[in-house]
């Protein structure tokens, strides 16, 4: 297991993103490998943007507010390598596996950028993946 | 604007009669947790752009939990 915020602090501490510099991030991945399509709805308030391709799916998983990215073993990063240079990179198997654990009052303290709405049953702090993580923490727009 | 309670009846999410869960092309390892509903009925409310939007993002976990949220097409 390990530990969220270790991973969430040292990208805090590498960036913050201001202004459309998260935007300018993405046109950057996009040219990079044309091969990746986006999802992320910008007006919704999404705070992760995901990358997927028809060989792997989904291969990246980047925040727009701090500076991480959750990136695909299997993928080949050297295509896009180059315009993440500033950002936290993790490596990961898959966004499944229930590897991570968080302390929720740390992250409150030290990651204001996230919100992570999500309740205990929904998500299970001690043991979660990274879809999980994305549920948690997608936007704090919700409606129900 | 649809009552919230009414949300998946509308959609026809409710009784899974609609398939409105992304799935990752190339990789069925991949969780569809994300879906894009669109209001047909009115607006739903004012997005982060000011703009009046008639869709909505559903977001669930691989235990059954959803969450909402404002969406654009």
């Amino acid at each position: 297991m390990e530990n969220m915020i270790d991973i969430l602090k040292r990208a805090r501490d590498k960036k913050v993103f201001a202004d459309n510099e998260f935007q300018e991030l993405l046109i950057n991945i996009q040219l990079a490998d044309s091969n990746l399509k986006l999802d992320w709805d910008n007006g919704a308030g999404e705070e992760w943007a995901r990358f997927s391709n028809q060989k792997d799916g989904i291969v990246c998983m980047v925040s727009a507010k701090i500076g991480v990215a959750f990136i695909r073993k299997n993928y080949k990063f050297s295509n896009i390598k180059s315009v993440m240079d500033m950002l936290e990179i993790v490596f990961t198997e898959d966004y499944c596996s229930e590897n991570w654990f968080i302390d929720l009052a740390n992250l409150k303290q030290m990651i204001p950028e996230l919100y992570w709405h999500a309740s205990e049953g929904a998500v299970n702090k001690n043991s979660f993946s990274l879809d999980d993580l994305y549920f948690a923490t997608i936007s704090e727009m919700f409606l129900i | 604007m649809p009552e919230k309670n009414d949300l998946f009846s509308q959609t026809g999410m409710g009784d899974g009669k609609v398939d409105l869960w992304v799935s990752s092309s190339g990789n069925l390892g991949d969780f569809a947790n994300k879906a894009k509903v669109a209001v047909t009925n009115g607006y739903v409310r004012v997005t982060g752009k000011g703009e009046l939007t008639t869709y909505i993002n559903v977001y669930r976990t691989k235990i059954g939990y959803i969450y909402g949220c404002l969406g654009n097409p």
